[in-house]
C-alpha cells in the first residue's frame, strides 16, 4: 500500500469544481466524517469569502467540508500550533487534517513530545512549494501584476512562475524569482525550503504528474492509514482512481528535483552571505537584529515545537529578567539552543515578529547543521526520536569528546 | 586583544569524575590558573545549554564542561548527551558569531588531577589568544 | 468540541492591530496573529499576544453591589438602578457630573453622552482623553481646524522624515514604530525630542534631541529659526496656503539661539541638524503625544509643532502632518462621539444652535446649551459622579485629593469590569462587559473605525455600557429614545448624527482595516490623509500660523523639590493596570513600580540601583526603587504610573487654565530620599 500511486477525481461534479485539482482532498476529507472514521476535520476556511485570510475552521457538518475546498496560497495558517494548541493535541478527538509539509512535519515532531497523539490523525497532506504572507500579497497583486487583489479566484505555483486566474478565467504570470529578488512574493522560508512532497503525512496530494489539462489530484499513499481510507473512499464510489503512467510519474519526479533545486539556490543566497561573514560580522549582524525584539513572545507562541507550559523565557521563571526591552541575550539564544534541532522551517516565528527579525534564516541555519551533524532531518517519522534525547550503543563506546564535530 | 586580559572561565564539573579530579589537583598542590570558577553539578547531563548561554551572555570568556570518560557515568549516559548538547551549543554559537572555541568538552576522571590542570592551564591559554567575550557588557 | 477564530482589535492602545481571538466551547483560549490585517499584518506586542488573559483575572465584577457603610452587598439590577434614577432625579443637571472612558466603544460613548444631555439636561461629561489630548484639539482646531491624525498608521512608511515629540513609541505603539523602522531601513531619517534615552531614541533615533523637561516651545521656535535664517521654508505653501506668517517671522528672527540653547540644554549645532533634516523633506512626519501634550502649555506646544509643520508645508501628502497619537482604543472616538463637555457628536461646539440641532435630531427639547465642567472638575464640584471604565484614584493627578474628594460626594457609581481601586470608593457599582464580551465599534488613532465582534458571553449578569446605559433611561422615563435592541442600532444613529461617519455600516466594516473617516457616503472608500484636496479644516480653508513663547512649566524645580519628575508608560503595562495587572504573563515581567535617576544624581545622594528611596511631592509621597542609568538627564527622574499601590499620580498636581484643563503630567518638582533601612 505505502507507496503506491494513483491519478485521482472526485466523482461528485460539484467538488471536482470546486477543488484545487479535481477535489480529491476534498472529497476525502467528506467522506471520512461521513463515515464517521473520524469526528472532525480540520482544514482553513477564507473567511468571509476572503482568499488572504485564511483561518483554521474544524468542521463537523460533511456538507461545510466545500467551503474549505481549494488552495489558498495567500494564507499561511498555522494548522500544527491549531491542533496542540486548541484541540488538545487530538487527545480525545479523531481528526482529519489537512497539512503543508511543514505543518506535517511539525505534528510529528509533537507527536514525538507527546503532544498530538497521532493515532487519532489522519495528515492528509498537500504538496507545496510555498505561500505568501496576505499582506505582501495584496501589495504585489496591485503593484506587480496590476490587478484587484479582489479579482483573484487562484494562484498557483509552477516551474517557477507565480500565476493567477482572475474570474474572468484569464491569467496572469510572473517569474517568482524576480519577484522575490524585489521583495514580493513567498515568505521566506518558503523560497528555502526543501520538502514539497509530505510523505511525512499519510496521503501526499499534489498536481504534479497530473496530466495537462486534466482536472485531478495525483496522490501517493505513505502509510497504511492513508491507504485505508483511500481505499474505503474508492470503493464508496466517493473518488475515482487510475494508476498514472511512467511519464506522470517521472514528471512529478522531475518537478519535486527542480524545486529543490530552486530551494537550494535560495539556501546558498541566504545561507552563503552569512557563512563568508567573519564570527565578528555574524555576531553584529544578529545581535543587531535581536536588539530590535520587544518580547512579545510572538514567536514562541507561533512556533509549533514550542510547547511548555512553563516557559524559561517568562520572567517569572528567574532565567530572563523581567520588563527589560531589549530582553537580555540569552532571551533569543535559549529558545534556539531549545528548538534548533527540531525547527522544521514553517516560517510562523518570522511571520509574528513584530521586529522583523529574520528568525526563520538563522534557525534554518543552525537547523541544517544538526541534520547534518546528528544525520536526522526533524519532522519526517515518529519514530525518530530528536538528536539531543537519544544515545546510540556505539557512541557509548567513543570516548572522543568531539565525536560528532570531525 | 587588551593588556593584561585576564579570561573568565566558568567550569561545569560532574561531582563523579571531574570534580574529584579538580580536587585531586587541589589536594596534590598542582598549580592551575585563577581563572576558573569552578560549579559541581551532579552529571554533566544535568547542564542545561541554558547555563551556558547565561554565563556566556554574563560575560563568561569560555566555558568549560569537564564530565566522566564515556562508558564511566554515574548515571549511565549523561556524559553522552551532555556531548550531543554542547555539539549543538557550538554549531549554535558559531552561528550567531561567538567562537565555538569558547566552549570545550573535556572528560576528566577522578584521578585525573594532571589532566584537570592542563586542560585548564590550556583553555586559559586559548581564551587570552581568543580574547574577552564579545558579548561582554551585554548581559 | 467548537474552535472558532473571532477576529477583532487589540483592546489597548489606539494603533488599532487586528487579532484572532480563538473560542473554545465558549471561552477565549488564546490569542492568534490575523495577518490579513493591513494595521499590523499579525504581528503584535507583548499585550496584544495576551490581550484575552484579564478577562479571566480576579475581582471581576459580575453582579451590581449597593454599598452598606464599609461593605458592598450584591442587589439586582432594579435595585441599583431605580436607586440612580431617584437620586439623578433628585439632583440638579449642574450637580451631575459623567465621567467616561475611551476604552468604550463609539455606541457605549455614544449612548452616554446621549443619556447626559437628553436625561440629565448637562453638558457634564468627559473622559481621561482629557489627560491625553485635551490640549492637542484646541491646539489644532485653532491651526489646522481639526485634532485628528492626519495621515494614517498604514502611510508612515511614506515618509522620509520622522520627528517623534514626547512620544516613547517603540514602547508604547510598537506597531506604529515598526512602520518608522522600515522606513528607516528605505533611508528615512528620525529626529527623536524627549528627555530620556528611551528605546525609541536608542532604537530609532539618528538624532535624539535630549531637552529639558517642559522646553518643548523654545526648542520649535529654535529649529523653525533655523529653518528661516536658511530659506528652507515652503513659500509657496506659506503664501498660498497659511495666514500670520509674518508675525511669526518677525518674533523667531528677534530670538537668541544661545538663550534656547541654554534653556533647552541642546546645542545649536543639533538643533540646526534636525531643523535642516525635517526641513529637507520630501514627507516630514510629525508623530507627538504625551510628552508634549501633558503640560499646562500644551497647546503653545501643539502650536509650535504645526507652526513647524506648515512652514515646510508637509500636510495633504501621505506620510505628513502633525499626528497626535491617542492612547486609548478609542480616544479618537470618544471625541468623535462628543463625550466632551463642549462638543456635542460630530465636534459640533456646545451652544444654542447645537442644542436646537440635536434638539431636533433626537427630538428631545431643553438640551442643554452651556459648556460643561472638565473630569477635575467635575472630580471637585459635582455631588453626583457617575464613572464608566475610568479609573480616577489612579489616572488623575493628586491622587490623595481624589481620594478625599471622592470620599465626600454624595453620590458615586462606577459602571466597570473589575473592582478597581475608584470602584472600591463607590456607593453604587454597576458590572459591565468587558471587550471581548460585546460587539461595537472604536475609531483608532488614524480615524480608523473598525469593529470589534462579541467573542463570548459577559461573565454573571454583566452587561454591555450602553445597555446599562438604556435601562436606567428606561427607569427616568425616557425609554423610547433610548430603545435600542443592539449595538448595530446605536451605530446606524451615531451615522445619521456625525457626518464623518455617515457611509460607515457594519456590514462594510467585516473588511479587515476597517475604514478611516471622513467616510461621507456609503461608497467612499474612507479617507486615508486628510487636507489631500488642498484646504485645512479651518472655517477660511487656510493654516494660522501662532507665535508661541516659551513659558516653562507651572510647578518648576526649586531648592526644597530640586528634581523634574516625568511619568509615563512602559511596554508591558497599559494605564491603571485594571487589566494588565491581571495578565499573569504581563505582570511577572513588571510586577512593580520604579524610579528611573541618572547615575551621578543617584551618586550624589548616595543611592544604589535597586534601593528603595521615597518620592516626594508637594501633595504626596511614594516608595519605590530606584533604578540608576545614564540614559535620563540629571536632574530629572521617571516614574511610570501603573502601579495602584505606588501611584504616581500621587506626586503630580497642577492643572492648566480652560480650556485644556490639561494636568501637568510630564512635569512636578519632587524630591528624592533615602529611607531608613529597618
Amino acid at each position: 500500500m505505502t507507496g503506491e500511486m494513483y491519478i485521482a477525481e472526485a466523482t461528485d461534479e460539484r467538488i471536482r469544481e470546486r477543488g484545487e485539482h479535481g477535489g480529491v482532498v476534498t472529497a476525502l476529507l467528506k467522506f471520512a466524517l461521513e463515515s464517521g472514521m473520524v469526528d472532525a476535520v480540520l482544514a482553513v476556511k477564507k473567511r468571509n469569502g476572503n482568499r488572504y485570510d485564511g483561518v483554521p475552521s474544524l468542521i463537523t457538518e460533511p456538507e461545510e467540508v466545500l467551503e474549505c475546498a481549494g488552495v489558498l496560497h495567500c494564507a499561511p495558517v498555522n494548522v500544527a500550533r491549531c491542533v496542540k494548541e486548541y484541540l488538545d493535541g487530538a487527545k480525545g478527538v479523531r481528526l482529519a487534517v489537512v497539512c503543508k509539509p511543514c505543518d506535517a512535519r511539525a505534528m510529528i515532531e509533537l507527536a514525538k513530545r507527546e503532544q498530538i497523539n497521532l493515532a487519532n490523525v489522519i495528515m492528509i497532506g498537500v504538496n507545496c512549494t510555498g505561500t505568501l504572507a496576505p499582506s505582501v500579497a495584496r501589495k504585489m497583486l496591485v503593484e506587480e501584476f496590476g490587478v484587484d487583489p479582489e479579482d483573484v479566484v487562484r494562484e498557483d505555483i509552477d516551474d517557477g512562475k507565480l500565476i493567477i486566474t482572475l474570474g474572468d478565467g484569464s491569467t496572469r504570470e510572473k517569474d517568482l524569482k524576480e519577484l522575490e529578488e524585489r521583495g514580493y512574493g513567498r515568505r521566506e522560508n518558503c523560497r528555502r525550503c526543501e520538502v514539497s512532497v509530505p510523505r511525512m503525512a499519510d496521503l501526499a496530494c499534489g498536481k504534479w504528474g497530473v496530466p495537462e489539462g486534466r482536472r485531478a489530484t495525483f496522490v501517493e499513499v505513505c502509510s497504511e492509514r492513508g491507504g485505508e481510507l483511500l481505499k474505503k473512499a474508492a470503493e464508496a464510489g466517493v473518488i475515482r482512481v487510475e494508476a498514472p503512467s511512467k511519464e506522470a510519474i517521472d514528471e512529478r519526479e522531475r518537478k519535486e528535483r527542480e524545486a529543490l533545486e530552486r530551494s537550494k539556490e535560495w539556501q546558498e543566497r541566504y545561507f552563503g552571505e552569512l557563512k563568508e561573514m567573519s564570527s565578528e560580522e555574524r555576531r553584529r549582524y544578529w545581535f543587531d537584529y535581536f536588539d530590535r525584539c520587544i518580547k512579545c513572545f510572538g514567536c514562541r507562541d507561533a512556533c509549533p515545537i514550542c510547547y511548555c507550559k512553563e516557559c524559561y523565557l517568562e520572567a517569572w521563571r528567574g532565567f530572563i529578567r523581567g520588563g527589560e526591552v531589549p530582553p537580555e541575550r540569552a532571551f533569543p539564544l535559549i529558545r534556539l539552543a531549545h528548538v534548533a534541532d527540531s525547527c522544521v522551517n514553517c516560517g510562523q516565528c518570522q511571520d509574528a515578529c513584530p521586529a522583523e527579525i529574520p528568525l526563520s534564516r538563522l534557525y534554518q541555519a543552525v537547523n541544517k547543521e544538526l541534520q547534518r551533524v546528528f544525520k536526522y532531518v526533524p519532522g519526517m517519522s515518529v519514530e525518530e526520536r530528536p538528536p539531543l534525547t537519544v544515545i546510540t550503543e556505539e557512541e557509548l563506546r567513543n570516548d572522543d569528546p568531539l565525536l560528532f564535530l570531525r | 586583544m587588551g593588556e593584561g586580559f585576564e579570561p573568565k572561565i566558568i567550569a561545569f564539573t560532574c561531582n563523579w569524575c571531574a570534580y574529584a579530579g579538580a580536587d585531586l589537583a587541589g589536594v596534590s598542590r598542582l598549580k592551575y590558573p585563577p581563572n576558573v570558577r569552578i560549579i559541581r553539578v551532579m552529571c554533566t547531563g544535568r547542564i542545561d545549554p541554558t547555563f551556558v548561554l547565561k554565563a556566556f551572555t554574563s560575560g563568561a570568556d569560555g566555558v568549560l564542561i569537564g564530565g566522566c570518560h564515556i562508558g564511566d557515568c554515574h548515571y549511565i549516559q549523561g556524559n553522552a548527551l551532555a556531548r550531543r548538547r554542547a555539539t549543538m551549543l557550538k554549531k549554535l554559537l558559531e552561528h550567531v558569531g561567538i567562537e565555538p572555541e569558547r566552549l570545550r568538552l573535556e572528560w576528566i576522571s577522578a584521578s585525573e588531577g594532571g589532566k584537570f590542570v592542563e586542560t585548564v592551564k590550556d583553555f586559559v591559554e586559548r581564551i587570552r589568544e581568543l580574547g574577552p567575550n564579545p558579548l561582554k557588557g551585554s548581559g | 468540541m467548537r474552535v472558532e477564530y473571532v477576529p477583532t482589535i487589540c483592546p489597548y492602545c489606539a494603533t488599532g492591530c487586528g487579532i484572532y481571538l480563538v473560542v473554545k466551547d465558549g471561552r477565549i483560549a488564546g490569542v492568534e496573529p490575523w495577518k490579513e490585517h493591513p494595521v499590523n499584518e499579525g504581528k503584535n506586542c507583548p499585550k496584544g499576544r495576551s490581550a484575552h488573559e484579564f478577562l479571566y483575572g480576579k475581582e471581576r465584577l459580575e453582579k451590581p453591589l449597593i454599598r452598606e457603610g464599609d461593605e458592598f452587598r450584591e442587589a439586582s439590577w432594579d435595585e441599583a438602578l431605580e436607586l440612580i434614577a431617584e437620586r439623578l432625579k433628585g439632583a440638579e443637571p449642574g450637580e451631575v457630573g459623567f465621567l467616561s472612558s475611551c476604552k468604550l466603544t463609539n455606541e457605549d460613548l455614544y449612548v452616554m453622552q446621549k443619556f447626559a444631555r437628553c436625561v440629565v439636561k448637562t453638558n457634564n461629561i468627559d473622559t481621561p482623553s482629557r489627560f491625553c489630548h485635551s490640549t492637542t484639539v484646541p491646539a489644532l482646531i485653532s491651526t489646522v481646524g481639526t485634532g485628528v491624525m492626519e495621515t494614517s498608521t498604514t502611510s508612515l512608511e511614506e515618509a522620509d522624515c520622522f520627528i517623534i515629540a514626547g512620544s516613547n513609541i517603540k514602547e508604547n505603539y510598537p506597531l506604529i514604530a515598526r512602520r518608522i523602522m522600515r522606513a528607516r531601513e528605505r533611508g528615512a531619517k528620525v529626529i527623536v525630542i524627549d528627555p530620556r534615552r528611551t528605546i525609541t531614541a536608542r532604537d530609532l533615533a539618528d538624532i535624539h534631541l535630549q531637552i529639558n523637561p517642559a522646553t518643548d516651545v523654545a526648542l520649535i521656535n529654535g529649529m523653525m529659526k533655523v529653518i528661516l535664517e536658511e530659506g528652507l521654508e515652503d513659500r509657496e505653501f506659506i503664501e498660498r496656503r497659511t495666514v500670520g506668517f509674518e508675525e511669526l517671522r518677525k518674533y523667531l528672527s528677534k530670538l537668541d539661539m544661545g538663550e534656547i540653547e541654554r534653556i533647552t540644554d541642546v546645542s545649536r549645532e543639533l538643533i540646526r541638524e534636525a531643523a535642516v533634516t525635517y526641513a529637507r523633506a520630501e514627507r516630514g512626519c510629525i508623530l507627538y503625544n504625551a510628552g508634549i501634550c501633558q503640560h499646562v502649555e500644551g497647546i503653545g506646544n501643539i502650536r509650535a509643532l504645526a507652526d513647524l509643520a506648515m512652514l515646510t508645508g508637509n500636510f495633504g501628502k501621505p506620510g505628513t502632518g502633525v499626528n497626535p497619537l491617542r492612547g486609548h482604543i478609542n480616544g479618537e472616538g470618544s471625541g468623535d462621539m462628543g463625550v466632551v463637555n463642549v462638543f456635542y457628536p460630530g465636534f459640533v461646539r456646545v451652544g444654542e444652535d447645537a442644542a436646537r440641532k440635536f434638539g431636533e435630531l433626537w427630538g428631545v427639547e431643553g438640551l442643554p446649551t452651556e459648556p460643561g465642567l472638565t473630569y477635575m472638575d467635575m472630580t471637585e464640584k459635582c455631588r453626583i459622579l457617575y464613572i464608566q471604565g475610568t479609573n480616577p484614584m489612579v489616572s488623575a493627578p493628586n491622587t490623595n485629593d481624589v481620594r478625599k474628594k471622592l470620599e465626600e460626594k454624595e453620590l458615586v457609581v462606577v459602571q466597570d469590569i473589575f473592582m478597581t481601586e475608584t470602584a472600591r470608593l463607590a456607593d453604587v457599582v454597576l458590572p459591565a462587559a468587558a471587550w471581548g464580551e460585546k460587539t461595537g465599534t472604536v475609531t483608532e488613532v488614524d480615524r480608523r473605525v473598525q469593529l470589534m465582534r462579541k467573542a463570548v458571553e459577559p461573565p454573571g449578569e454583566a452587561k454591555p455600557d450602553w445597555k446599562i446605559v438604556c435601562e436606567l433611561a428606561a427607569k427616568m422615563g425616557m425609554g423610547e429614545k433610548f430603545n435600542f435592541r443592539s449595538a448595530e442600532e446605536v451605530f446606524e444613529e451615531i451615522r445619521r448624527v456625525v457626518p464623518a461617519y455617515a457611509g460607515i455600516s457594519y456590514k462594510r466594516l467585516e473588511k479587515a482595516g476597517g475604514i478611516q473617516w471622513p467616510c461621507p457616503s456609503e461608497d467612499h472608500p474612507g479617507t486615508d490623509t486628510m487636507f489631500a484636496d488642498g484646504k485645512f479644516r479651518t472655517p477660511d480653508g487656510l493654516g494660522h500660523f501662532f507665535v508661541v513663547e516659551y513659558k516653562g512649566p507651572a510647578e518648576p524645580v526649586d531648592e526644597e523639590y530640586p528634581f523634574a519628575l516625568l511619568t509615563g508608560r512602559v511596554m508591558f503595562h497599559y494605564h491603571t493596570g485594571t487589566m494588565t495587572r491581571r495578565t499573569p504573563r504581563l505582570d511577572a515581567e513588571m510586577p512593580s513600580a520604579w524610579v528611573e535617576i541618572n547615575v551621578e544624581d543617584a551618586k550624589a545622594l548616595g543611592i544604589n540601583d535597586g534601593e528603595v528611596v521615597a518620592v516626594k511631592s508637594r501633595r504626596g509621597e511614594i516608595r519605590v526603587p530606584a533604578r540608576v542609568t545614564g540614559n535620563i538627564k540629571r536632574g530629572v527622574v521617571f516614574i511610570p504610573w501603573h502601579f495602584s499601590e505606588t501611584p504616581a499620580n500621587a506626586l503630580t498636581g497642577p492643572i492648566a487654565e480652560p480650556p485644556s484643563r490639561m494636568p501637568e503630567f510630564k512635569y512636578s518638582a519632587v524630591k528624592i530620599e533615602k529611607v531608613e533601612v529597618r
